[in-house]
């Protein structure tokens, strides 16, 4: 409650006003003033980054006896794949493929559905289930395999919604022996697939990698099942490509894997204001860091776009004077 | 004497009368084995046939093994005269698989008081060897014995060649015609494609005495035991024919001969199958098939009949019908199983063929699993998701299609199977169930009654707003209030000069925005659309107003009016009362 003094301050001035109000004017002429007042108004607008970057994993799967426990301990490890997925918040697409080339079924996405999402019917089963590829024999190619997958005739036919157009794409390979698809890529495989891959980004406008589950480079090594040869050839690749490598023999394959599936993604870097800012206010924060110089003002319909998009579960929020222009 | 005579003599023929057997499962029968290398044996037949005729047990050469031989060993009927009887024959049941030929043989022999002679049975050889093919029965009259004890069965054999020998499983001795007649089928018919019928038979009937009568007798498919008259065209030899039968009727049949002793000989013929032909070579293509349907192809069936249609089943259900080849076919699973037959136009009707072999299709129909929301109210503007299975939805060669009246404004390809759709529904959209279709360039797949358009009074609206105006170029709290449950994250739109900074659901139906108004934003009545994720909702407007200008400067640009000049007596009376009043 205001203190009685207050009171009797106020009460002879507002009388006087509402008197002076009353007697000069209606409320009906208060009303159809249209004329906007002097006030600066500022705001703050706060986004998410969740707009659930999408991304197109392709498992190439080295499907000879060797790799057998390998492909044993990432079934074991599907479910939690899965989640680290979902919890992501990522539009995943999972599709798997051999490394076999003789195989009539090379290239073809493997297990049923084939195309795994997160609304197919308990997925880390369906992954298991894809994962289960018919045994192949030497020698495999796991980059020619992933490029027959990617590209006609199966990419619009037995592989028809693999690969969407605005989606990032990631392949990961996991193999004990190197790349062997010569007879696809021609001799040279690895500068081959990085061509496939930049156009791959090209036409998406989203990152393309390979990473790599193989044998050490150079020297190879012994894991799971014995022997890995050194992948030399998967590895150019995915370090070329800014994937990552990581050893075949690695006692914990799941989470290998796990940590592998999320490193390609893009959020989104446009993000549109409700109001045309006056443009020299515009002040951008991701997480309450000022960002400068890394930002461009759209007026037309007004948007922040940024060189790179925030990381995913970051807030940016962007504060500025609304521009005295009415938009109707 | 006339044949019509004969056969009356015939018909008045006593059947033959059992006068003396033994059970040679309980005992040996009182049979008395010898000679040399005195061979025969009762027990447990274990070579051979491996067991005896009524049971385990019985007489053989050797009982475990093969017979021995350089051998001439006897095995002796016992005591039983013969002087009541008038038509004394043996009946034996038996097994052999001796060397074919002359070198190992067996025989019955009956002994005249002089010698021993063999004995030639009514129907057959004298002696056996090779192999009888499982057990026969053979018929020795012993018209000119006196007592059992004078009949014996001999076995011999050279030093060449042992094989399982010769088992007896049954003996008894009968009074009058024990002898059935023999039958052998001639003409029988095959699997027909003739429905009318009848299907001819020809059987040969022949009887050591005379054959008084033979029958065609017969099942046909499920029906009831049938027999019809032979005819006899020329001695011993017997014409009939079977009736005509619905396609698909599998007839078991046989020839029943019988002499005056009402012996019966029975002649089985080959079942055959009155059936209309199945389509061939069913196919359907090869890999995987991403569709609701399947095409099928395949060869006609030859046939002299009309063929009318096709009907394709899948499962063992009828799915669909076609007057030819190809169809395309329903499918339910991912793994079918398709046949197809063919309809005819017979004389006797139109009857359906065989189904042909089957196909095994892999298919993957795409299905609609989830539209969400699943119902809306005229007017309403919805974003819905819809969810499926193999759909195969690539951006920019899908459409949705809910009815009319309900406009899909928006559709985004989230993934393979799944769409976002902003959906507009007019204020005269019909209410009722709709079915939600979705159209690839591949495939068109349909969920009918996914969605519903409700009149109902749940329709979801904001309820109130408070405070009811905003005034311009302030920040203001807004509480928007409504009949649904709010996300964590709803979206206020009150249009174009009003920014919503920030948004706070208070509960489940509450939520609270930080709302400011440009300085120049248009005045006047504002209907908000509060976006909760899947639909929009509006409610009660929110008016935007001026600032309340200062007392010094409200009226400088506003006329007075007649009003005001009028009223300002009165209120310089208020103010001096309120001054009085307090004091």
């Amino acid at each position: 409650m205001s203190p009685p003094t207050a009171r009797h301050f106020l009460l002879p001035r507002c009388t006087l006003g509402c008197v002076v109000g009353l007697v000069g004017c209606t409320e009906f002429v208060l009303r159809d003033n249209p004329e906007p007042t002097d006030d600066e108004v500022e705001v703050t607008e706060t986004f998410k980054q969740v707009d659930r970057p999408r991304v197109d994993l392709l498992f190439v799967v080295d499907n000879t006896a060797s790799m057998e426990p390998a492909r044993a301990a990432l079934a074991d490890a599907a479910e939690s794949f899965v989640a680290t997925l979902d919890a992501d918040q990522l539009a995943w697409q999972l599709g798997v493929v051999s490394t076999d080339l003789d195989s009539h079924l090379s290239g073809v996405l493997q297990g049923e559905p084939w195309i795994i999402t997160p609304a197919t019917t308990d997925g880390p089963a369906a992954l298991a289930r894809a994962l289960d590829v018919a045994p192949g024999q030497a020698p495999t190619g796991g980059l020619g395999a992933a490029t027959r997958a990617l590209t006609e005739p199966r990419r619009s036919t037995d592989n028809r919604g693999f690969r969407r157009p605005d989606a990032a794409l990631h392949i990961v390979v996991l193999s004990d022996a190197d790349d062997q698809s010569g007879s696809v890529l021609g001799v040279e495989p690895a500068e081959a697939f990085l061509e496939l891959l930049d156009d791959e980004a090209t036409m998406s406008g989203h990152p393309t990698a390979l990473s790599a589950v193989v044998g050490d480079p150079g020297t190879g090594c012994t894991g799971l099942a014995g022997t890995a040869l050194p992948g030399d050839i998967y590895a150019e690749v995915a370090e070329a490509s800014d994937g990552a490598v990581a050893s075949i023999c690695d006692a914990d394959l799941g989470t290998v894997v796990r940590q592998l599936g999320t490193l390609v993604q893009d959020g989104t870097r446009r993000f549109e204001l409700q109001a045309v800012p006056v443009p020299d206010t515009v002040r951008v924060e991701v997480d309450g860091v000022r960002l400068d110089g890394v930002w461009e003002l759209d007026l037309d319909p007004p948007a922040i776009v940024l060189d790179t998009p925030p990381p995913l579960g970051s807030a940016l929020s962007v504060r500025y004077t609304i521009a005295r222009s009415v938009t109707e | 004497m006339t044949p019509w005579l004969l056969l009356v003599g015939l018909a008045a023929a006593a059947p033959p009368v059992t006068v003396w057997s033994t059970d040679l499962q309980a005992d040996d029968g009182g049979l008395v084995p010898s000679g040399d290398p005195d061979q025969w044996a009762w027990g447990t037949i274990e070579a051979g046939p491996e067991e005896g005729f009524a049971g385990p047990n019985g007489w053989a050469t050797r009982l475990a093994q093969v017979h021995m031989n350089h051998a001439d060993d006897r095995l002796t009927l016992p005591t039983r005269s013969l002087s009541d009887t008038t038509q004394p024959v043996l009946v034996l049941t038996h097994w052999h698989d001796l060397e074919p030929g002359d070198a190992d043989y067996g025989v019955v022999e009956f002994h005249d008081g002089i010698a021993w002679s063999p004995v030639a049975p009514l129907d057959g050889p004298e002696a056996f060897d090779g192999e009888s093919e499982g057990w026969r029965t053979d018929y020795f009259p012993l018209d000119r014995v006196a007592d059992l004890s004078d009949v014996r069965l001999r076995f011999f054999a050279d030093g060449a060649v042992a094989r399982d020998g010769w088992v007896v499983g049954a003996v008894e001795l009968v009074d009058g015609d024990p002898v059935p007649p023999r039958v052998s089928i001639h003409t029988a018919p095959t699997d027909t494609q003739d429905i009318p019928g009848p299907y001819p038979v020809e059987a040969h009937a022949t009887d050591d005495v005379a054959v008084t009568d033979v029958r065609l007798v017969w099942y046909a498919g499920a029906s009831e035991r049938a027999e019809a008259p032979m005819t006899e065209a020329e001695p011993g030899v017997f014409t009939g024919g079977l009736p005509g039968a619905d396609p698909g009727t599998s007839i078991v049949w046989w020839v029943e001969a019988r002499d005056a002793a009402e012996n019966v000989g029975i002649a089985t013929g080959p079942t055959f199958r009155v059936y209309l032909p199945a389509p061939t070579h069913l196919q359907a293509p090869d890999g995987r098939i991403v569709d609701t349907t399947v095409p099928l192809t395949w060869t006609p069936p030859d046939t002299p009949w009309d063929i009318t249609d096709y009907i394709v089943y899948r499962g063992g259900e009828p799915v669909a019908s076609t007057p030819a080849p190809p169809i395309d076919a329903p499918v339910a699973s991912a793994h079918d199983v398709f046949t197809v037959s063919a309809r005819f136009d017979t004389s006797s009707g139109y009857f359906e063929g065989d189904q042909s072999d089957p196909v095994d299709v892999t298919a993957y129909p795409p299905t609609i699993l989830r539209v969400a929301p699943a119902a809306a109210w005229p007017g309403d503007t919805l974003h819905i998701e819809v969810q499926g299975r193999y759909l195969l939805l690539e951006d920019g060669a899908v459409s949705l299609d809910l009815g009319s009246g309900l406009t899909v404004d928006q559709l985004e390809v989230i993934d393979v199977d799944t769409i976002e759709a902003r959906v507009q529904v007019a204020d005269s959209a019909s209410p009722g169930p709709r079915t939600v279709a979705i159209d690839t360039d591949h495939h068109t797949v349909t969920a009918h009654g996914a969605f519903d358009v409700r009149t109902d009074s749940t329709r979801p609206v904001i309820r109130a707003t408070n405070p009811a105006f905003l005034v311009r170029g302030e920040r203001e709290r807004l509480l928007v209030r409504t009949n649904v449950a709010l996300p964590d994250d709803p979206r206020l739109d009150l249009g174009p000069g009003i920014v919503i900074e920030d948004a706070v659901r208070l509960d489940d139906t509450i939520a609270r925005f930080t709302v400011s108004v440009a300085s120049d934003a248009v005045l006047g009545d504002r209907t908000p659309e509060l976006d909760i994720g899947t639909r929009l909702l509006s409610g009660p407007t929110v008016d935007i107003r001026a600032p309340q200008p200062a007392p010094e400067t409200l009226c400088a640009a506003t006329p007075r009016t007649s009003f005001g000049w009028l009223s300002l007596p009165a209120l310089l009376a208020l103010f001096r009362r309120r001054s009085l009043g307090r004091e």
